[in-house]
């Protein structure tokens, strides 16, 4: 028995909308392209998202996950990439100036592939109710709420009966609709912040629109059941995050939906030395998004937590044409540093390199850390003002994107930009 | 004799203004009243210890609240293996596994019963899983001896197991200049006590060059190279399965509610599940040992009981320490008759902190607090490298003590055939292929002439554990079964051959948490949010039964409510 031994010039990791992306963009420009992905098929977290939001960017219209997945399976389908779907990547190794991976696959057995670049986007896990400090007893009952998602939507089970969601992230808004809609009863959603976190067509459209309640400031403490979940604690905090003694409370619920956040993913190179954002949680990167390893990239949920998933398979694009440069010997010269401060909660790019051109146009994603009514975002370098723009209100769950064009003559390379928002007086 | 009983009277009589009642019980001291606080309770039986040693019976309620009884399980749920054997076990935890396994190496009939699904799911399954040096027990207590001579036998059993053990040694931090002239003592007392290895005192470099990331708040350790590490719940599975192997028989779900004897003889016990008759009957019944005892109306010691915490953190720091390390508690208090906690480097990579110590007045209230975390992160602050944000997972265990804080094991006073093994707390686990010795000898003296049974298998059989293979061989592994190549648990690179052979196994899981301790899917950094909903399929496909059916520890436990509505649009 032998082990399949093969070899391309770029490995794209996951093969959600991210990993599409940026295996066609790779190949697109003639560069041989193998795709890995663990699940049985294309599509990421898609499968499971059958809500509509998906495309108004890049298709102009509303579709519902699998649809958006659909329709760029079928984009690489059309190409030559190399897909190995149900395919788990068990160990990566760095050369000289070549990755080795070794692989299993049911179908396969054992495989090693040998590459020169790796695109991550593996997308990212879900926070769980150990990582936010729930305490009490460890019942039953208990899901995430992407599980919780997948339970319903893709085995076709109900995860339980009376309902409270913890966290009003996104997916948690969208699971108290799905599970008032399949007859269980949401009792509410409670959030720690004195403001929601997902995004606000969400609180509109899944829990206004249900009668399903919103509670800020208030938290679940403490779980109780022995076997199955028969109730939580919950409690009132103040400005400072701190509990209010005496404003416990017992709910009756069999089941709680914890939302608390995404974490980007990469456990399988955390062994190769990339450095990471402590605001991001994923790589530091360029605008090519390679990390601090040469010939590393990430994109996706897997360099950051994104709402919209156009800006995903945009990212996707953007690192698999900057792999094909990367792999052409096109080499920055210079590295300036992104420095946020106390009003933004997280950049992308963290760095620019200054290449050979005169000019450079680049998408920057930034999240503010707290709400800001008629705030003016500012990126200077060295004091010069080389960017304004101006918000009628900024919020932490709404990503915010700006182009941002620079003349290589203008910038004062020694220095950092700065980037900041503030509220206007008015 | 009765001059203790009057002592003791008085000197409760002079401790507490509310009225406790000694009355004296062949051997044992029964103390009645009622008491306000949790901690006159224990003053009052650690009182009685004094003169009466493990032999107190402390009936005092608190606040006019006794004990609570926990439900019952429903009766005739399944069928008996058996119903006649020489030896009965009562409790699948570390304890009644290792008794059973040593008892399998005779031509006896043998059979554990649990009234859990499974085995380890109580005090063996929510502990440290050190293998202590046997240090920390005063010298001529039966801690100090089984604990010696169970760490030492744990290299042996756990080849014939094939159970990982790691030995990284432990350090004894000394937080004060005042322990220095300690040093003597305590190098006399480990060898009274018989401890294995060359137990020494390093400097604070000495401790720095071992450890760089632990803080220097210290003024030196003692050393402890043989102390060990394991999975408890791994060793447990290991024991009842090497038992099973060599012919023991489990009966799970099964629960003893009745005592029968003849006399001063154990005829049978009655189950849920039926009536079961046995030569000789073994209480390993953990934090229940002394209901048992009770149930055989032979009821001459009562235990309290001590919960601890302790928390996880994540693999990725598993480079950050090796040794165990450890503050010694030297001047005891009540809750420090358990070592205080640590930081204990796991064999699976995995860094534990704890445990805490406190005292409760329940049996298996395993619900943990935000001020558990206190304590923990003071332990934690040994190592500079650790922070709140690495923790994982958390935990409580039960510890059952005695009243003078030391194990139980012996023939009872008054039964022929009944065999008592109670206060196994710490170091139970360490000291448990020890207990397990003890207790063969007094069964194989009631039984008499017993021989040895010429079939029995000296090692366990396993199933690979595929990301350990090499490449050659997972490649000849994976080409005769393709279901080691489809990586289910993505945390721990668990395979789904892997969780369809525990499936297979001498002991198969029959819940979530089964699943769980046998293959650690589920034990990473993402909680099963990505394997549950593919084991459950795997199980089901298995097991033969619903996914609705399956529970995460049995009782109710189930993990979903039913199908959702068929058919039509959704959302
Ligand atoms: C519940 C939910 C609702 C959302 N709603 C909206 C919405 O309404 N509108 C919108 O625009 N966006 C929405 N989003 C956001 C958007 O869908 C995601 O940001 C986007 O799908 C992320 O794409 P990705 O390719 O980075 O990651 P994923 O889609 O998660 O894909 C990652 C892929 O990598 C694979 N993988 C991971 N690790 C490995 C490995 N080691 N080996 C092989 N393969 C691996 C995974 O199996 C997966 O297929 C939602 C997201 C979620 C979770
Ligand atoms: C937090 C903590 C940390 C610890 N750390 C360590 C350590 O690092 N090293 C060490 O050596 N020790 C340690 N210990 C102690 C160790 O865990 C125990 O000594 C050991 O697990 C006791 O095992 P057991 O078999 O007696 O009890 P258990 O594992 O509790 O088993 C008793 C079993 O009996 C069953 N049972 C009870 N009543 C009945 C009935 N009526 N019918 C049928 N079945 C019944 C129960 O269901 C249970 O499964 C620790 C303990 C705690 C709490």
């Amino acid at each position: 028995m032998t082990s399949a031994m093969m070899q391309s010039q770029i490995l794209v990791i996951g093969a959600g909308p991210a990993g599409i992306a940026a295996a066609i963009a790779a190949d697109s420009k003639g560069q041989s392209v193998i795709l890995i992905e663990r699940a049985e098929s294309a599509g990421g977290i898609l499968n499971q998202c059958i809500h509509d939001g998906f495309g108004s960017i890049r298709f102009g219209e509303q579709l519902c996950g699998p649809e958006y997945a659909y329709k760029e399976i079928k984009r690489l389908e059309g190409s030559s990439v190399i897909a190995y779907f149900h395919t788990t990547i068990t160990e990566i190794r760095r050369e000289e100036d070549f990755f080795l991976i070794d692989a299993v696959s049911p179908k396969k057995g054992t495989m090693t592939l040998k590459v020169e670049a790796i695109i991550l986007a593996t997308g990212c896990r879900e926070r769980s109710a150990r990582q936010i400090f729930l305490q009490g007893d460890r019942p039953s009952g208990v899901f995430t709420a992407g599980l919780a998602q997948y339970v319903i939507n893709c085995m076709g089970y109900l995860p339980g009966k009376r309902c409270v969601i913890l966290g009003s992230g996104d997916i948690g808004l969208i699971m108290a609709r799905r599970l008032t809609l399949e007859g269980s009863s949401v009792l509410g959603v409670y959030e720690i912040q004195n403001e929601p976190s997902g995004l606000s067509r969400n609180i509109v459209q899944c829990l206004n629109d249900f009668g399903i309640p919103l509670h800020l400031s208030r938290t679940v403490i403490e779980l109780h059941g022995k076997h199955r979940l028969e109730s939580v604690t919950i409690m009132d905090v103040d400005e400072n995050r701190q509990f209010i003694k005496g404003s416990e409370q017992i709910i009756t619920c069999d089941t709680l939906i914890v939302s608390v956040g995404l974490i980007p993913e990469h456990d399988m190179v955390r062994e190769l030395g990339i450095k990471y954002d402590p605001h991001t949680s994923g790589p530091i990167v360029d605008q090519t998004y390679m990390s601090n390893v040469p010939g590393i990239f990430c994109c996706g949920n897997a360099l950051h937590v994104n709402d919209l998933v156009d800006y995903v398979t945009e990212s996707g694009e953007i690192a698999g044409d900057a792999a094909v440069d990367y792999l052409n010997g096109i080499i920055p010269r210079k590295k300036i540093e992104l420095i946020i401060d106390q009003s933004i909660g997280s950049i992308i790019p963290q760095t620019i390199s200054l290449s050979a051109t005169k000019t450079f146009t680049l998408p920057l994603f930034i999240r503010s850390k707290r709400t800001m009514r008629k705030s003016i975002l500012r990126i200077t370098n060295g004091g010069n003002e080389l960017f304004t723009k101006r918000f009628n209100v900024v919020k932490p769950p709404e990503m915010i994107r700006i182009d941002l064009s620079c003349e290589i003559s203008k910038v004062q390379t020694d220095f950092p930009f700065l980037i900041s928002i503030k509220e206007e007086r008015s | 004799m009765n001059n203790r009983v009057d002592r003791l009277q008085n000197t409760l009589n002079r401790k507490f203004t509310t009225k406790i009642e000694c009355s004296q019980i062949n051997d044992s001291i029964r103390l009645e009243g009622d008491l306000d606080t949790l901690s006159d309770w224990l003053s009052a039986g650690y009182l009685a210890a004094k003169d009466f040693g493990y032999k107190v019976i402390n009936d005092i309620t608190i606040s006019g609240v006794g004990p609570t009884s926990e439900p019952r399980l429903k009766e005739k749920t399944q069928r008996l293996k058996k119903n006649t054997y020489d030896v009965l076990i009562i409790g699948g935890g570390v304890i009644g596994a290792s008794v059973a396994r040593e008892l399998s190496r005779y031509k006896i009939s043998v059979c554990n019963l649990e009234k859990e699904s499974d085995v380890a799911c109580h005090t063996s399954s929510r502990n440290d899983g050190m293998i202590h040096p046997g240090f920390a027990a005063s010298p001529g207590t039966l801690k100090a001896e089984l604990n010696v001579k169970g760490n030492r036998a744990y290299s042996q059993i756990c080849e014939e197991l094939q159970v990982p053990l790691s030995r990284p040694g432990s350090l004894m931090l000394l937080k004060s200049r005042l322990y220095l002239p300690l040093i003597p003592i305590m190098l006399d007392r480990a060898k009274k006590n018989g401890v294995d290895g060359e137990v020494r005192f390093l400097s604070k470099r000495e401790v720095r060059r071992l450890e760089p990331n632990l803080s220097d708040d210290h003024f030196g350790a003692m050393n402890f190279p043989s102390a060990g590490q394991l999975s408890p719940y791994g060793l447990t599975i290991a024991l009842a399965e090497h038992a099973v192997q060599n012919g023991v028989d489990i009966n799970f779900n099964t629960e003893v509610l009745e005592i029968q004897r003849e006399q001063d003889r154990i005829e049978a016990v009655r189950t849920n599940n039926g009536m079961i008759h046995c030569k000789v009957l073994i209480n390993a019944a953990g934090c229940w040992s002394d209901r048992i005892a009770e149930l055989a109306g032979d009821r001459y010691f009562s235990l309290h009981f001590r919960k601890g915490v302790d928390c996880i953190l994540d693999k990725a720091l598993s480079e950050e320490q090796t040794m165990i390390a450890a503050n010694p508690i030297l001047f005891k208090t009540h809750a420090s008759h358990s070592k205080g906690g640590g930081i204990v480097p796991c064999v699976e990579g995995n860094i534990l902190i704890g445990p805490t110590a406190q005292e409760i007045f329940s049996r298996d209230d395993y619900a943990t607090h935000l001020e558990d975390f206190d304590a923990l992160f003071k332990i934690m602050s040994l190592n500079k490298r650790f922070s709140k944000k690495d923790i994982i997972t958390y935990f409580a265990g039960i510890r059952s003590c005695s009243w003078n804080e030391d194990f139980i094991i012996e023939k009872s006073p008054v039964l022929e055939n009944m065999i008592h093994i109670a206060g196994i707390q710490s170091p139970g686990l360490a000291s448990a292929p020890a207990i397990g010795e003890k207790v063969k000898g007094i069964v194989l003296k009631i039984l008499g002439d017993v021989n040895l049974d010429p079939t029995y298998s000296q090692f366990r059989k396993v199933t690979p554990n595929v990301s350990l293979l090499n490449h050659v061989d997972k490649t000849e592994l994976l080409f005769k079964r393709p279901d080691y190549g489809n990586i289910v648990c993505r945390c721990e690179n668990i395979s789904e051959g892997e969780i369809r052979d525990v499936l297979r196994s001498k002991i198969p899981p029959m819940t979530l948490d089964g699943i769980k301790k046998r293959t650690r899917s589920g034990s990473g950094r993402c909680h099963g949010a990505f394997c549950a909903p593919k084991i459950l399929s795997i199980m089901s496909d298995e097991l033969g039964i619903p996914i609705e059916d399956i529970e995460k520890n049995g009782h109710g436990s189930q993990i979903v409510m039913g199908k959702t509505k068929q058919g039509g649009t959704h959302d």
